[in-house]
């Protein structure tokens, strides 16, 4: 079963970290829906934020893949969960790691 | 002029920068090729052929597997250098090789000059593009001052963690530029954290796994060769009385004669170590990934067992097989730890069961091929028979195919980092020049490379570097005139269709001899001990053709996709 995912990269400001990030998602045939990257008020940081759908085991593996970068600081993922009745909107998106 | 020149902080080029950075980082040897873009270091190298040994190859690929197998039996990385385009571009099959495998490599490329790079200059290429896939990091310097600082930072990560190859591409600006020099070695990086804090609590919970086990098993990986973890893993296997299994890279960590050894693992392994993965009932993993060379189907792999997966990089943990335990540490630290945790203890009967396999694969298998009376040469007695004179001391750097697998099953390996072999990327070609790598970091030792007739094609032209440098490699060939291991496949698998898999070979001792390298050809069985002795003895480099059988398989076998319970004896 698959799920869109958010996921937030923060990393080092190098201009092969996008490229990098990109490939990890490319090689496993996940394909990006959508991808923003900024440089952040602290010029040395770069933040990216990626929506993909994916299953959790490989929303996990490239997590994963993401963190053993080199310029990677730190990787966040979100699952967008369905707003029913009993879920209001504001519980819509679930941590992940 | 030497005193001047390697005075701190006077004014040089980028280019004298490289050098000296090489020789500030300790390397002593490095393999390369020139070309345009790296003309400006190679001039540099001129003045500092006393300081450093740069060995000129005939091709980049031979330059690459050099370095990697220099690597792979020293505890220093491989460095390599090569011009930009076509020169770079001939190290991508080597820098996949050595992410596959984990060997730490620095390899430095020359670029046009910056002010030309995205207008498809002479010889330009994005090599930080083509190569970012399979290097664990690059990066490009287009200013003189900033190459110490990216040297610096390409070693620490080549080394540090899970080694892996990095390249830094310089151009030819920056070469030529000037700065002041002066080298500081990397010792960290802000948020890459190579050495995990190690996690007693996990190790805790393993230790009561370990000694609640009736049947424990061990497998072990590269990992322990990489962090010198040879030692710990002998006695922490002693203590808690556990066999242990080697994957074909982790082959040399653990000697071969000890009682505790259960053999190797995977689609040609043995017999006992495949067939009792899906018998023990914790199952310790360190440092090694889980291939599915090694796994065979995963969903029938270790199913009953309780897994323990020790690995640097958490990025394996879970990755292919349902852990109990992750445990992201160093092999050494880890298992030093476990054996201070756990019960002295011995599992005679469960040892029992591996002997029992071991005496059908025995019959059924080894005694064939390592004592025939008739017929042609097999690879198997000609390794068996290297073993016993070398009696398993000497460096073992084997290609891809056949003669890898029955290298890897009969050498007995008694020294550690003794097996250098392409396991994760499969590349034809890698031995001739990984040997020659491996002669030059380790000259006290015997390297023996052990080649199909398919692969030495692949790379011979390095033969050229092995007579200008004098080098005093052994080289076996194992001719069966076939690519071997395809061949087997088409036979069992394909219905015996040989499409294009039977070689017409030139005469490789003729070749030989053109390099000015001794050689002979040898056919018959009782001419073959004195074949081996003779290339032993030489003092120089040497080549050994043996003509093999031309249809021989190699067993056991997992048929790919099955799952080890399935291995095959016939
Ligand atoms: C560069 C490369 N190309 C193709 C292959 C596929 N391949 C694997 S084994 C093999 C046959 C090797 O033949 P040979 O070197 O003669 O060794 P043998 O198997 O006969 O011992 C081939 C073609 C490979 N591993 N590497």
């Amino acid at each position: 079963m698959t799920n869109t995912y958010t996921i937030h990269v923060l990393g080092n400001n190098e201009p092969n970290l996008l490229p990098r990030i990109a490939l990890v998602f490319n090689r496993r045939r996940v394909f990006i829906k959508n991808l923003n990257a900024s440089e952040l008020s602290d010029k040395s940081q770069y933040s990216y934020t990626l929506t993909v759908e994916t299953t959790p085991v490989w929303a996990e593996r490239i997590a994963k893949q993401l963190e053993k970068q080199i310029d990677v600081q730190s990787v966040n993922y979100f699952v967008h969960m369905p707003v029913t009745s009993d879920r209001p909107a504001k519980a819509e998106l679930a941590y992940c790691a | 002029m030497e005193s001047e020149t390697l005075n701190k902080t006077t004014t040089i080029t980028g280019a004298e920068a490289v050098i000296r950075c090489l020789i500030d980082e300790g390397v002593s040897t490095f393999f390369g090729y020139p070309g345009g873009a790296i003309m400006p270091v190679y001039d540099a190298l001129y003045d500092y052929q006393d300081k450093i040994e740069h060995i000129l190859v005939r091709h980049e690929q031979g330059a690459i597997h050099a370095a990697e197998g220099y690597a792979r039996v020293s505890d220093k990385p491989g460095v390599c250098m090569a011009t930009s385009g076509p020169g770079a571009t001939n190290l991508i099959t080597g820098l996949a090789d050595a992410i596959a495998d984990s060997t730490p490599l620095v390899c430095i490329t020359g670029q046009v000059a910056s002010s030309l790079l995205g207008t498809d200059a002479f010889q330009e290429t994005d090599v930080i593009g083509i190569s970012t896939p399979v290097t664990k990091w690059n990066c490009i310097v287009t200013k003189a001052e900033d190459i110490p600082a990216a040297l610096a930072k390409a070693f620490y990560i080549a080394q540090s963690g899970r080694p892996g190859p990095v390249l830094v591409d310089i151009t030819k600006d920056a070469q030529f530029g000037k700065m002041k020099y002066e080298y500081k070695k990397c010792e960290a990086l802000k948020h890459y954290n190579p050495t995990p804090v190690l996690p007693l609590e996990q190790l805790k919970q393993a230790a009561k796994l370990i000694n609640e086990a009736q049947a424990p098993y061990i497998l072990a990986g590269q990992g322990i060769l990489l962090s010198g973890a040879q030692n710990e893993l002998v006695a922490f296997a002693e203590k808690a009385g556990i066999p242990v299994a080697s994957t074909l890279l982790g082959l040399s960590a653990f000697p071969c004669d000890h009682p505790l050894y259960a053999g190797f693992l995977g689609m040609h392994g043995n017999y006992a170590p495949n067939l009792l993965t899906n018998k023990c009932d914790v199952l310790i993993a360190i440092g090694m990934r889980f291939d599915d060379r090694v796994t065979g189907k995963v969903d029938q792999y270790a199913k009953q067992a309780t897994v323990i997966h020790i690995d640097i990089d958490a990025s394996e943990l879970n990755k292919i097989v349902d852990t109990k335990l992750p445990i992201q540490a160093d092999a050494k630290e880890a298992l030093s730890a476990l054996t201070g945790l756990v019960n002295k203890n011995e599992h005679s009967e469960w040892f029992n069961r591996f002997k029992a396999f071991d005496q059908q694969e025995k019959e059924k298998v080894t005694d064939k091929v390592l004592f025939p009376t008739e017929g042609q040469l097999k690879m198997a007695e000609v390794v068996h028979r290297l073993s016993e004179l070398t009696k398993g001391e000497a460096i073992i750097v084997t290609d891809v195919g056949q003669h890898q697998m029955v290298a890897s099953r009969y050498y007995r390996f008694k020294k550690s980092k003794s097996n250098v072999t392409s396991g994760g990327l499969g590349t034809m070609g890698f031995a001739l020049p990984a040997a020659f790598g491996a002669k030059l970091a380790q000259p006290a030792r015997e390297v023996i490379a052990i080649i199909g007739d398919g692969g030495f094609q692949m790379t011979l032209q390095e033969l050229g570097t092995i007579f200008q440098y004098k080098i005093p490699v052994k080289i076996v060939i194992l001719n069966n005139n076939f690519l071997g291991m395809v061949r087997q496949w088409q036979q069992l698998f394909f219905e015996k269709r040989y499409s294009f898999t039977e070689m017409c070979n030139p005469d490789f001792v003729a070749i030989a001899k053109g390099y000015k390298i001794e050689g002979e050809k040898v056919e018959q069985r009782e001419d073959l001990s004195a074949s081996l002795k003779r290339l032993l003895a030489a003092q120089e480099a040497y080549l050994l053709e043996v003509v093999v059988e031309t249809e021989e398989n190699v067993f056991p076998m997992v048929p790919a996709g099955a799952s080890i319970d399935e291995i095959r004896l016939e």
